[in-house]
């Protein structure tokens, strides 16, 4: 349902209903209103009701006739306009395997093939299928559509074209628009930064420095998820611009998203940054920076110490992070601190610190058995029984005797 | 006295005709918005940012709560359709509701589980629960066996053993449609202001269904089916969507909402005393944020797809409906005092009001509407011309209005594409209103005074289940085809 053919003129035609129904509705109850007060006669409201009773039977029968028209008619044309892309993708992926050349001047329909096959190969296939692209003009009127005054859905359509082509020439025009008014328009643009960015092969070849895009990228009005799937999106070449992104003058939210990219994308050489955050003021920065450590495995040196405060934080996702990150402290001081941990009163640190002493080893393992039977808290001891069992390290053979010592 | 008469005559003519252009202006109002929601919707979605959503770690796992009651003829295909969803990370938990079919035994002769011991959570109070099963085959599917307590209460038995910060409460007779996560989890992640989410249901009778898909959308057979098509479309498209543009989306159907798990945690999860609780529980999450004025954003989307089995029988969708006209009301009544309450905002200044004076109350007027009239025409207060021509624009109105639901659904769903359907539905349209709406609405009225008699009260509903027919026919012919194929080679 992605912006059909011809999806304006069935709205503005169901917009224009809409409104002359209304309108007929206000006409027939200021009648009613006339003839309450006594203004016209029977007669008069009656030409009026028939009027809007007939007016409204036309309205259906051309709204019903035009709207299966073009109903059909976009059906036969989506359908002609696949088989099309069929064939050409077809045809392409032959020339891509054999000749190597690209038929000239491809048309609408094979413009499209040659985006899917771009989009769907990799390697040297899908270098050609650019190279294509490139020499068959549809880069530039790409970047055309998107740097001109068009409508949103042009535009909108163009972004999706360069998301798949993957044009690092269009990485200046598509920062531009990172500022647009539309917020549409800035969250595509930021799906298609990414993709571009993520294809772009050295540092040196990067059309516009990293620093400026982690500038832009951070000044932009993106939503968080937006702004951390985009840093997802570049993939290897994250590094350089997240590393922008972790600076002193950004905000909250960014800080967050850059460090939570960071965490998926694994980025362990933005430690030295990301490890400073856990001090940061803000709890869910520290929260993130923790998070990140988990994810690569990896804690900052002096970080116990931060942990072990954390460890008493209100929030329940610091406390949770911090439960987590103890998988990478000594084994004998963590098993100790997890001890406390697991008679927390939020479900989900006692789990974290369960799971986490199921990870310190042997060490872990005795702790879990010995909370499991002698813990003082119950929820302690329900805990380690249920990651016990989850584990298959504790049979249940009588499940009463397990509930009642649960 | 015969000019009191008259007088009180003509004042309820008057008030019929302002409430009758009052509630088609709405209707038109709610229309015009709903169709900006669709048109910004197939703008703002990107099928490329989707299959990214797929492929990268950018996601919200969810948890899918199925509640379960007497279900064993749809619960299996069902199950089938949630476990083969495109998205990366779910879990599926049907809770069986104490079930007195073999709903749990046809779960287990099909997916192979097995008990598991094992101590959860009880962040919500439930009935208490019998066992819980697992299978081995599929690690993401969990069943909750316990004893009867209502829908509401196996939703909240659900969200307690859910692991997943979303929550996605299904029916058990529905079926997803493969990219329904994708799309409606996608809203969660682009605004963290977003706290729940519901997307479209659409009738599945007549339609073809294998494994669990839904392979060919059809019209169904019955009339009384297809009423319901067009009602759902009206529902969905004019209403909902209508209502989700100016931020006072008051329901999200329970056969399919995505909702935060915390914010339904925090508000006490779902109501167990009521009939209405997906309803109930949207409205107390409004209340909830409303009232500590935290941002927040309830969205409906028209793109997600949730396929549910309509009733097929007069007699269960005379329960159905009398059921959601008592959750109405039991909604309505607890959270009265949103009523033109300014604090709640457009909630309390439109949206709450449009549901007591239009979808609570229009029962009443209409049925008035219908004894009133032959009795104002045989004492001669109102002009038998003037009846039936009102009578002919009430109906050529409702007609318009489903025509539009239906346009919008067509282009933007593709769906019942084929001339004869668009056909049939135009002249569903027409004969929604010789008894069909009569019955209906006679049911909503009765329902409008059974409200504490009943309170509570589900009634049974039959189910057919997915036309088994069709199920195997199609899988026959697939490994026929193969067969055919082999041989041939």
């Amino acid at each position: 349902m992605f912006r059909r053919y011809g999806e304006h003129l069935i709205l503005s035609l169901t917009f224009s209903v809409f409104v002359l129904e209304c309108l007929a509705l206000v006409y027939l109850t200021w009648r009613f209103v006339q003839r309450f007060s006594g203004w016209i006669g029977f007669e008069g409201l009656m030409r009026s009701l028939i009027a809007v009773t007939v007016l409204t039977a036309i309205f259906i029968s051309l709204f019903m006739l035009v709207i299966i028209t073009l109903h059909a008619l976009i059906r036969i044309r989506e359908a002609v306009l696949q088989r099309q892309i069929g064939f050409w993708i077809q045809q392409l992926s032959r020339n891509l395997l054999t000749s190597r050349r690209c038929p000239p001047n491809l048309p609408f329909a094979g413009q499209l093939a040659l985006l899917s096959l771009r989009e769907s190969l990799a390697g040297e296939e899908s270098e050609l299928a650019l190279n294509w692209i490139r020499e068959q003009g549809l880069s530039r009127s790409l970047i055309r559509r998107i740097r001109s005054n068009s409508s949103q859905t042009v535009k909108l359509n163009a972004l999706e074209h360069v998301a798949k082509a993957r044009l690092s020439e269009a990485i200046p025009e598509l920062l531009g628009l990172l500022q647009d008014r539309s917020a549409n328009i800035r969250i595509h643009a930021a799906w298609a930064l990414g993709r571009c960015i993520a294809d772009l092969d050295s540092k040196s070849n990067w059309p516009v420095p990293a620093s400026e895009v982690s500038k832009i990228l951070g000044e932009a009005d993106l939503p968080a998820g937006i702004l951390e799937e985009c840093l997802v999106l570049m993939q290897s070449n994250a590094e350089d611009v997240i590393a922008g992104l972790l600076g002193p003058h950004s905000s909250i939210l960014v800080l967050r998203s850059s460090i939570n990219a960071a965490g998926l994308l694994s980025l362990i050489d933005l430690m030295a940054h990301i490890g400073k955050l856990m001090i940061h003021p803000e709890p869910e920065v520290q929260s993130a920076s923790i998070r990140f450590c988990n994810r690569v495995g990896v804690l900052p040196r002096g970080a116990e110490k931060v942990l072990e405060q954390y460890l008493k934080s209100p929030l329940e996702y610091l406390r949770i992070q911090s439960v987590r990150a103890l998988a990478m402290v000594d084994p004998q001081k963590a098993s100790g601190l997890l001890q406390e941990s697991i008679a927390d009163s939020s479900w989900w640190v006692r789990r974290a610190a369960a799971e986490c002493l199921e990870q310190l080893g042997p060490v872990g393992y005795k702790t879990l058995q010995y909370c499991a039977h002698f813990h003082p808290d119950s929820f302690a001891r329900q805990t380690c029984l249920q990651l016990l069992l989850d584990r298959g390290w504790m049979k249940a053979d009588d499940p009463r005797h397990f509930w009642e010592t649960a | 006295m015969n000019d009191l008469w008259h007088q009180l005559a003509l004042f309820f003519q008057y008030f019929v005709i302002a409430y009758f252009a009052l509630v088609n202006m709405t209707h038109a109002w709610l229309g015009y918005m709903g169709l900006r929601t669709l048109a910004r919707y197939t703008r703002s979605i990107s099928e490329t940012s989707l299959k990214d959503l797929l492929e990268r770690d950018i996601y919200k796992p969810i948890s899918i709560l199925v509640p379960a009651y007497n279900e064993e003829a749809t619960i299996v295909n069902s199950v089938q359709s949630f476990l083969g969803l495109h998205y990366p990370e779910f879990e599926v938990v049907v809770v069986a509701d104490g079930p007195t079919d073999r709903t749990v035994q046809t779960l287990i002769e099909a997916f192979g589980l097995v008990e598991e011991p094992r101590i959860w959570r009880q962040a919500l109070p439930t009935q208490a629960v019998r066992r819980v099963l697992r299978s081995p085959a599929f690690p993401n599917l969990l069943v909750v066996d316990k004893e009867n307590g209502g829908k509401a209460d196996a939703l909240n038995a659900g969200i307690n053993f859910s692991r997943f910060p979303l929550v996605c409460a299904v029916d058990a007779d529905s079926l997803l449609d493969a990219q329904a996560l994708l799309r409606a989890s996608r809203l969660f992640l682009e605004d963290e202001q977003v706290m729940a989410v519901g997307g479209t249901i659409r009738p599945l009778n007549g339609s073809e269904v294998v494994r669990g898909w839904v392979r060919q959308l059809k019209l169904p057979k019955s009339w009384i089916e297809r009423f319901q098509v067009l009602e759902y479309a009206r529902a969905f498209f004019s209403g909902r969507a209508g209502w989700s543009a100016i931020d006072a989306l008051l329901i999200i159907s329970g056969a399919f909402g995505l909702f935060r798990r915390t914010s339904v945690l925090e508000v006490g999860g779902y109501k167990t005393d009521t009939v209405g609780e997906d309803m109930e529980l949207v409205v107390r999450l409004h209340r909830h944020f409303r009232e500590r004025k935290i941002p927040y954003r309830m969205l409906f989307t028209p793109d997600p797809i949730c396929w549910t089995e309509v009733p097929s029988d007069m007699r269960t969708l005379r329960r159905q409906r009398n059921r959601w006209q008592r959750g109405l009301w039991e909604t309505l009544w607890t959270h009265r005092i949103m009523l033109f309450n300014p604090r709640y905002g457009k909630l309390g200044m439109l949206a709450v009001p449009y549901y007591w004076f239009v979808e609570w109350f229009s029962p009443v007027i209409e049925l008035l509407g219908y004894v009133m009239i032959p009795f104002f025409l045989i004492t001669g207060t109102l002009s038998q011309d003037f009846a039936l021509m009102f009578l002919g624009l009430a109906v050529l109105y409702g007609v318009l209005l489903s025509q539009i639901s239906i346009a919008m659904e067509t282009q933007m769903m593709q769906s019942y594409t084929r001339l004869r359907e668009r056909l049939i539905l135009f002249a569903t349209a027409f004969l929604e209103f010789v008894g069909y709406r009569q019955i209906i609405t006679f049911e909503r009225f009765v329902a409008t005074f059974q409200v504490w008699r009943k309170r509570g009260e589900w009634g049974t509903m039959t189910r057919k289940g997915f036309k088994p027919a069709t199920l195997e026919a199609p899988i026959e012919q697939e490994e026929k085809d193969a067969k055919q194929l082999q041989e041939s080679k």
